[in-house]
């Protein structure tokens, strides 16, 4: 287990690292940032000699390798916007986004449980059918549009919610927090209900629930002490991608509720060109990734006694 | 004694059981974190605050903490408030205005963008104030300029003036300001100040408390120096004058200034509060607090307005003007933007004048504006903005017939194919207008091939590199002196990508750098504006007409130069 657990390590650091490389080049090839520092009323001369004096007109390569060597040891540079160190930026951003991943994910599960459960038992009822149209509902929906749609309706027309923003104190970050986080985890809701649903069907159609019935076990037990718990394995098994898909998710749902977290912060950094900050914040979400997978592997074998690993 | 099948099912049996608790407590302990760091992170975002050090303490904090206790900006301005005037009722209240953007660094050197400016406006006096109706620069903290002669000028400070820490605002902090602004670096970081570009400081030196003589290396007109400074704030020398990296981080976030509102707190990409400097020479303020909101998209700032939780917004698209005056006011005014289309006159066939002003004749502006911008705006008659507006200035008028004979005196009556760039968004109806343009073309038969790119591609990969293809779309504000305006079609400007090559017009612009008689500036400037508009190296579209949306229960005006002013603002009687 130990030489596992080194050997992933060992992947997500090379899984990082080129994380960085593609996006270090795809920015460069964008164009570089000087004119982040020039005034407007700058002459050509003094564009050329600013670019000159910032390094941006040595090749990419050189850039790069430049600020991977001080990355390796722990220094992902200073924002060019903010003038402050790329860490502090963005580790001031990220619980913010953390917060709202993890609760638009609790909400994925808290929703598409119930469904996958109900479509399931319920097969082929108007229960099955409702659940799953909605299922495919959420997948069809764009998030930024969800976001606008929610954002109308309870905000603007029924004033239940804040329309931007992040509040303070517990219940008002919740109440802030609620609808991005609905609009960013309709995705995840949506494809669990439907991978709980199909896999509780196959589940239920297996011998030893066959037998458990002919027992005489009551179904409520039938379902969620042994269907459920089995069922419920895949869908453990995505929750590093999910949530992964969360963290990218959080780009647009941000900047659709002004919401300050590392999306916002990441938008921002890439229309300004600000090359640290932007290879910075996505390290961070890498790395959280990578890691997050991480676990979700260790945890499924340790709640699937038949996966061992090597 | 051996082990039976069913002690091996029971020793089984126990592993499984042992495991399976083990597995409960896996889950239940994941749970348990997962929580815990959810309330962990909620109670630590107020850890993330920059929040005034250097301020009067009281004053400060508890501004902090009501602003703490009420997270959304209350929407309608306090009945109750003051409306300001000598020995008026405390400022009460506050007002929450919605930009598009954040600010990225508070010191005013290291700022260029206008969200920026709006907000260092307020923690700091600027040294004149453009007047925002005859856009002429008023007295302000500098009461007057003198021009003793063409480089050298007496500056007077008004007196009484206190920054936020107590300290004068006198001829000296005036000197150190001026000299500050003229620094291309500061603590070894590139400054992103024009003031270095524009007036080419020699020396600002305080003869006496309300006295600065400042002398520059070549002439400078003083209706010019006089709009610039309108641009540029008064600083505290007690503060800035440490250029440690240590200090101006600290500043970066924690400005300290002598406007009529001090810094209280700013959480990035969220909120940044001001309050009311009670110690300010103006005329008391109505609101006790101002709250700056970042919010990048037009709709969710438009639901903020409908919902109180804005009172004041930016850029209403032009399209939801009208869904907006029913619940708020919609203010449109011109402001100081150029709006054109680019013209490459180093490739043909655009190095003939007649094919450029043919894009001109064929453009037809009046659809566009009755289409797409509400029907607020104007085609562009002169680059230039008022007060140097030329009195003879004439649009293109739309004259698809005109246009179609200059192109066959130049040649091309079967017309040509063309790429143009156009950014997305970065102006108003800026790709729709594009579009607009092209179809124009085809009519006759000029066929454009329209890239439209995100403004952070396009300026890297156009602006940048001064390779745009033959056409391209941008919008350049200035600072209505005449003089910047024109300087857009300077071949050493950094922005210029037209290639337009004009030795008369460029003699004559440098005349006018040098000229400091106003009589003789206002000459140059209309020649020089006729010129660029005879030789086309633009296709003039539009001054952008900026749309602000306000709460109806608000006193207050947007200004053509897109600078939020709010001292004046106060609750309609």
């Amino acid at each position: 287990m130990t030489k596992y657990i080194i050997g992933r390590l060992l992947q997500s650091v090379i899984v990082v690292l080129g994380a960085m490389i593609v996006v270090f080049f795809v920015l460069f090839h964008t164009g570089d940032p000087t004119l982040l520092f020039a005034s407007q009323n700058m002459t050509v001369q003094q564009l050329a000699e600013l670019r000159h004096s910032l390094g941006f007109d040595l090749p990419w390569y050189q850039q790069m390798f430049r600020y991977l060597a001080h990355s390796i040891h722990g220094d992902f540079g200073v924002s060019l916007q903010y003038h402050q160190s790329v860490a502090r930026v963005v580790f001031e951003r990220l619980p913010a986004t953390l917060e709202l991943s993890l609760l638009a994910y609790a909400l994925a599960l808290l929703v598409a449980i119930p469904i996958g459960v109900i479509a399931a038992v319920r097969r082929n009822s108007f229960w099955d059918q409702a659940g799953m149209g909605f299922a495919v509902l959420g997948q069809s929906i764009p998030s930024f549009f969800l976001g606008f749609l929610l954002l109308w309706i309870f905000s603007g027309k029924l004033g239940w919610f804040p329309v931007t923003g992040r509040g303070s104190g517990l219940l008002d970050q919740l109440h802030h927090m609620l609808l991005p986080a609905i609009a960013l985890g309709l995705l995840s809701m949506a494809r669990n209900a439907r991978l709980l649903r199909s896999n509780l069907l196959e589940v239920l159609g297996q011998d030893y629930i066959r037998t458990a019935r002919a027992k005489g076990l009551k179904e409520r037990i039938i379902v969620f002490k042994h269907g459920v718990r089995n069922a419920i394995l895949p869908v453990v098994t995505v929750a590093g991608l999910d949530f992964g898909v969360l963290l990218s998710g959080s780009v647009v749902t941000e900047t659709v509720f002004a919401y300050p977290g590392v999306g916002l912060l990441l938008i921002k950094a890439i229309e300004q060109k600000d090359f640290p900050l932007v290879v910075g914040a996505v390290t961070v979400l890498a790395v959280i990734f990578v890691l997050l997978n991480l676990l979700v592997d260790l945890l499924y074998g340790y709640l699937d006694p038949r996966i061992h690993y090597a | 004694m051996q082990d039976t099948p069913e002690r091996d099912d029971i020793a089984r049996e126990t592993r499984v059981s042992s495991r399976r608790v083990k597995r409960r407590h896996v889950l239940q302990f994941g749970a348990a974190a997962t929580l815990g760091s959810i309330l962990a992170a909620c109670g630590s975002s107020n850890n993330n605050k920059n929040t005034a050090t250097n301020n009067a303490a009281p004053a400060a904090s508890a501004s902090s903490a009501a602003t703490a206790a009420k997270p959304a900006g209350t929407a309608a301005p306090s009945a109750a408030a003051a409306t300001g005037g000598g020995g008026a009722a405390q400022p009460t209240g506050q007002l929450v205005i919605m930009q598009g953007a954040d600010v990225n660094y508070l010191d005013p050197d290291f700022r260029n963008s206008v969200p920026e400016a709006n907000i260092t406006f307020h923690i700091f006096d600027t040294f004149m104030r453009r007047n925002a109706q005859t856009l002429q620069p008023d007295p302000w903290i500098v009461t007057s300029i003198t021009q003793k002669d063409p480089t050298t000028f007496e500056l007077k400070v008004r007196q009484g003036a206190k920054f936020h820490d107590g300290t004068p605002v006198d001829a000296n902090a005036v000197a150190f300001s001026l000299l500050r602004h003229a620094k291309t670096k500061i603590g070894g970081q590139a400054t992103k100040s024009s003031f270095s570009v524009q007036v080419p400081v020699d020396s600002a030196t305080a003869t006496d408390a309300t006295t600065v003589v400042l002398k520059t290396k070549a002439p400078v007109a003083l209706d010019f120096l006089g709009q610039q400074l309108c641009q540029y704030e008064v600083m505290p020398p007690s503060v800035y004058s440490d250029e440690s990296d240590a200090n101006l981080q600290k500043l970066a976030s924690n400005p300290v200034g002598g406007g009529p509102y001090k810094f209280v707190e700013w959480v990035k990409d969220d909120h940044l509060t001001m309050t009311a400097f009670d110690g300010w020479w103006g005329k008391p303020v109505a609101f006790k607090t101002l709250i700056w909101k970042p919010v990048p998209s037009a709709d969710t700032r438009i639901l903020a307005l409908q919902k109180g939780e804005a009172d004041i917004i930016v850029n209403v698209p032009p399209d939801s003007v009208e869904d907006v005056k029913k619940f708020a006011d919609v203010i449109s005014i011109q402001g100081g933007r150029d709006i054109f289309v680019g013209i490459r006159c180093d490739m043909k066939p655009f190095d003939d004048v007649r094919v450029r002003q043919a894009l001109n004749y064929g453009f037809n502006f009046d659809a566009v504006n009755k289409g797409l911008l509400n029907g607020v705006g104007k085609r562009m008659a002169t680059p230039v903005n008022g007060p140097n507006t030329p009195a003879d200035a004439q649009p293109y008028p739309y004259d698809p017939n005109k246009a179609k004979q200059l192109l066959a005196d130049a040649g091309l009556a079967n017309g040509f194919s063309v790429k143009m760039d156009s950014p997305n968004g970065r102006y108003i109806k800026d790709k729709e207008i594009a579009q607009a343009f092209v179809s124009d073309m085809a009519k006759l038969g000029i066929k454009i091939d329209l890239q439209v790119l995100d403004f952070s591609l396009y300026a890297g990969q156009m602006l940048q590199k001064r390779q745009p293809d033959a056409l391209y779309f941008l919008g350049l504000g200035s600072t209505f002196d005449g003089q910047d305006e024109l300087n857009y079609f300077n071949p050493d400007y950094g922005l210029n990508a037209t290639y337009w090559q004009d030795d008369q017009w460029v003699a004559q612009f440098k005349q006018l750098l040098q000229t400091t008689d106003p009589d003789q500036r206002k000459q140059l400037i209309a020649q020089l504006s006729k010129r660029v508009m005879d030789q086309a190296p633009w296709v003039f579209i539009w001054k952008q007409v900026d749309n602000y949306g306000k709460s109806k229960k608000l006193d207050w005006a947007p200004r053509p130069d897109e600078a939020i002013f709010l001292h004046d603002a106060k609750p309609k009687a």
